[in-house]
């Protein structure tokens, strides 16, 4: 793999993480796709969709399985929502927003 | 130019998302709401809490139970407030909300319950109460404050809980007046005197004098040997007797005539509108079960009935259940204090418990300590001793509309139509120290320091047990009102309480003292070895002080007691668990007979025949696999709907109190051609008994072996927060109205039943003597429906089983609460 684009892979996924624990929201999430930009066209846009879904979705290690799907469980009843959703949702977001943001730096650079 | 016009859509959708996403943000899975998940349990920390004078240890053991230890009690009430927090602020702050009438502040539709609060003068009560601490016993006020400042401590230093963040509210700061507000709240649920006038006056518009003492006699009937204090009522060598009155004269009269009420029968009759809309006004949507099914049980054993030589005691006071518990377990620990038990969330010090020589429960006891007044009112004013008074206005604002509430000399009016209206004396209206007597409690050592702390207890009067290492007995504690009746022999005397209204423009009718403390009903050591107090009379009727606005419970949990006591002869612990898990309904042991008897001669079909040998070898015990108690409750429940209920639907007054099974039983015995059986009560169970088979079978099948009890009553603890998914059960539940361990539900014939919603809030047997202290809640002390600590005594407690509240005990974490 050419060196440039593991070097921005691995500073995408690092400040992934970073966002993700330090801030709330996730519109950040555009930060990180943008630093994808050396990527090669045909990989970018799902590399970012997949860093942007599997950051926050990794995240969810730290809690015990059974426990969050109980409480997954529960939030959804509350809110009418599958569980599923509820513990994908933000990933889904995060995805996307990504996703976006690498498909403007691509059409940009192009 | 398309590249500009592409690269614009996907900023302009980029920047749509970023706005449109940000709500999602507390479902970040490293910050957001997920993280409760981690805080669940309970772990070893340090916490600094800067209002402390010295460190404070708080021990979590394996039984969820906390164990606070500190070196004054100041600290120990401000780490009781922390620790409260901690565990239940949103529970603390909802029913904080609920009590003083601002639950429309979160739950922005509701204000139905907010206005009852407020036309209860809830609120107002709780206000005066918090002054007259503050300016009169200021180092109980103190200890509010600390207690206080613990709860605020814990919003300051902490995340917002999750309940907060699901409904999007905000914490508001802790004060004593909501610690006030939740104590008068819960005096609510346990006073005898603001609902009860008010339903016997609409029974006895529609039914007539006749009729109200036969269907509600001042002693609910087959009751006069199971009261609390035994004997004739006679208390500390005082009776009613010794006054020149016979008892039997005295309890014989028609109480709602106008010489007992300063209210003419006819003008009585004219006021069903009144009535009926001053009684929806304090119905509070969330208390839905009738002031009747509120109840308790409790029992002494002295050391010469104990098979160890101690005095035993035994409590489980039954309250609406919720998850959380009203409840939550705790041990308090300084150099002046060392007791574990029950605290109210949100109250400081131990409600119910235990220290090391001492222990004591509590039961409701009935009997009025608030009366309702006819006023005569013109405009802004009331008639009072021949002259106008203005009405004392008192103004609030829910969902930014104003509210005005108004008041009379006796109390708020909580109902007006034309120039009459209805207000309540309430003893609540007038500070009391309960706070103060709770805590003398907690700091008791022997029987006398139990008696003494009593003397602070104001409301609502309550039937404490109390059982030291050598001794036991009863205190009926409590300010009861008297009102000075000139009977019509011109004797007067002074009695508790009304039936009726009473007339509010008439001084003689206002209160004229309270029982003095030395006639409140009470025993110690009673000789017989045992006494009992689940809400039976306290006493017979040549009490000094006659309860008329008496409306005691049925007293069918007395006669299981008592029937258990009597042949029990050297208690031990096995017999003390085994009798509080009793399933054993007395009054079906006596209605069940009749019921045979009518349907002996009844033609039945098959099914009709096999249930009638089920409900006739049934043993008379509300077991989860009982066909015979199902058979048994849903006859009953037709029978009422076509005697009693038929009625009450008649006259649209079926939100009544439903009769109690013993006046069903008195009156198929001695009035079998009474108008309420339509003058045939064979022909009416007989029917009643073919509807209920037809039910039984169309709803549960035609095989009887399906038709346990389990499967049509089962248990369902609420959560407070109302979500569903956060509830206990339903389960399969055992019991009835009048099983000692008790599971009550209406007189319905739905399937399955409304789920059992009131039951033992906890159950407790101590033997201070040997060091035993047993007991056990249906829940935990957390209020995260994640945490283990949510439920964790549910199970034991569903299966009547009991985890140590004593001195040794494992511990779980340990929290350091720094200065």
């Amino acid at each position: 793999m050419n060196p440039k684009y593991a070097v921005s892979i691995i500073l995408s996924i690092i400040l992934s993480y970073m966002i993700v624990m330090m801030v709330p929201y996730p519109f950040l999430f555009i930060l990180p796709g943008m630093i994808l930009f050396p990527v090669k066209n045909k990989i970018m846009i799902p590399l970012s969709f997949l860093i942007g879904f599997m950051v926050p979705l990794s995240i969810y290690i730290i809690y015990p399985f059974n426990l969050l799907i109980k409480f997954a469980k529960i939030v959804g009843a509350i809110s009418g929502l599958s569980p599923f959703l509820i513990i994908l949702v933000y990933p889904l977001i995060t995805g996307i927003i990504m996703m976006l943001s690498c498909l403007a730096v691509l059409i940009i650079r192009n | 130019m398309r590249r500009i016009i592409f690269i614009s859509i996907i900023l302009v959708l980029l920047l749509f998302i970023s706005i449109m996403t940000v709500p999602f943000s507390f479902l970040n899975p490293y910050s957001g709401i997920f993280t409760e998940i981690n805080g669940s349990n309970y772990t070893s920390e340090t916490i600094n809490l800067p209002g402390l004078t010295s460190p404070v240890n708080l021990y979590m053991d394996s039984n969820g139970i906390a164990h606070i230890y500190a070196r004054n009690n100041r600290d120990l009430f401000l780490a009781e407030g922390y620790y409260m927090a901690q565990n239940r602020l949103f529970q603390m702050e909802i029913q904080a909300l609920m009590a003083s009438g601002n639950l429309s502040r979160w739950v922005k539709s509701e204000y139905r319950s907010d206005l009852t609060m407020h036309y209860l003068g809830l609120p107002n009560n709780a206000y005066n109460l918090m002054i007259s601490y503050k300016n009169n016993e200021t180092r109980y006020y103190d200890y509010l404050l600390a207690f206080s400042k613990g709860v605020n401590d814990y919003i300051n230093g902490s995340q917002t809980p999750m309940e907060f963040r699901l409904l999007n509210v905000k914490p508001f700061y802790w004060s004593p007046f909501y610690s006030m507000v939740w104590e008068e709240y819960m005096t609510l649920f346990l006073t005898t005197g603001i609902y009860e006038p008010i339903q016997m006056d609409l029974f006895y518009s529609y039914f007539g004098y006749n009729n109200t003492n036969l269907v509600w006699p001042m002693y609910p009937y087959y009751t006069h040997n199971i009261t609390v204090v035994p004997g004739d009522g006679t208390v500390n060598g005082y009776n009613l007797t010794d006054q020149g009155i016979n008892p039997s004269y005295l309890y014989h009269m028609d109480w709602f005539s106008v010489w007992a009420t300063g209210i003419d029968k006819s003008l009585l009759k004219n006021l069903t509108y009144l009535l009926r809309i001053s009684y929806n006004n304090i119905s509070d949507p969330y208390i839905e079960y009738s002031h009747f099914s509120i109840g308790s049980n409790s029992w002494i054993i002295t050391s010469n009935y104990s098979k160890y030589g101690y005095p035993m005691i035994a409590n489980d006071p039954h309250l609406t259940l919720l998850v959380p518990s009203l409840w939550i377990p705790l041990q308090l620990n300084d150099p002046n204090m060392n007791v574990t038990g029950w605290a109210l969330a949100g109250i400081p010090g131990i409600l119910i418990g235990h220290t090391s020589r001492t222990s004591w429960g509590i039961t409701s006891a009935e009997g009025n300590s608030a009366n309702d007044y006819l006023e005569i009112l013109k405009g802004n004013y009331y008639l009072y001793n021949n002259s106008w008074h203005r009405l004392k206005e008192y103004n609030f604002t829910l969902l930014n509309k104003k509210y005005t509430m108004y008041y009379t000399n006796h109390g708020p009016l909580i109902g007006r139509y034309e120039n009459y209206g209805i207000s309540v004396d309430w003893t609540a209206s007038r500070p009391s120290y309960i706070l103060i007597s709770e805590l003398k409690l907690d700091m008791s050592k022997n029987y006398t320091d139990m008696i003494n702390a009593l003397k602070d207890w104001g409301y609502p009067p309550q039937n404490f047990a109390l059982a030291s290492v050598h001794h036991a007995g009863y205190l009926t504690a409590g300010m009861y009102p008297l009102i000075r009746e000139t009977l019509p022999d011109n004797m007067t005397v002074y009695v508790i309480g009304s039936r009726s209204l009473l007339n509010g423009s008439n001084p003689e009718y206002s209160y004229a003292g309270y029982v003095p403390f030395k006639y409140l009903p009470q025993i110690e050591d009673p000789s017989r070895g045992y006494a009992f107090a689940p809400n039976q009379p306290q006493v017979n009727e040549n009490y000094p002080y006659p309860f008329i606005g008496s409306f005691w419970a049925s007293g069918g949990r007395a006669m299981s007691i008592y029937n258990y006591l009597k042949t029990h002869e050297k208690m031990n612990l096995t017999d003390m668990k085994r009798l509080q898990a009793n399933l054993t309904d007395s009054w079906a042991e006596m209605l069940k007979p009749v019921l045979i008897d009518s349907l002996s001669d009844m033609k039945m079909n098959y099914t009709e025949n096999q249930a009638y040998n089920i409900l006739k070898d049934w043993n008379c015990s509300a077991e989860i696999n009982s066909d015979g108690m199902t058979v048994y409750w849903y006859l009953i429940s037709n029978i009422y709907n076509m005697t009693f209920f038929h009625y009450e639907r008649l006259y649209n007054i079926s939100f009544l109190y439903s009769p109690f099974e013993t006046s069903l039983i008195y009156m198929l015995k001695n009035y079998p051609d009474s108008f309420w059986f339509n003058g045939n009560s064979t022909l009416i169970i007989e029917r009643a008994f073919n509807i209920t088979i037809g039910q039984l079978m169309k709803n549960l099948g035609s095989n009887i072996s399906g038709w346990t009890w389990g499967n049509v009553h089962k248990l369902l603890i609420s959560s407070i927060t109302g979500l569903n998914e956060l509830s206990i059960g339903p389960v399969s539940y055992y019991g009835d109205d009048h099983t000692v361990s008790v599971g009550p539900v209406p007189f319905v014939t739905t399937f399955p039943l409304p789920y059992v919603n009131l039951s033992s809030s906890l159950r407790k047997i101590d033997i201070p003597g040997m060091g035993i202290y047993m007991g056990i809640f249906p829940g935990g002390p957390s209020e995260n429906f994640l945490s283990y600590y949510y439920s964790n005594q549910f199970s034991l407690w569903y299966s009547h089983q009991y985890v140590n509240y004593g001195y040794q005990w494992k511990k779980e974490a340990e929290y350091t609460y720094e200065p």
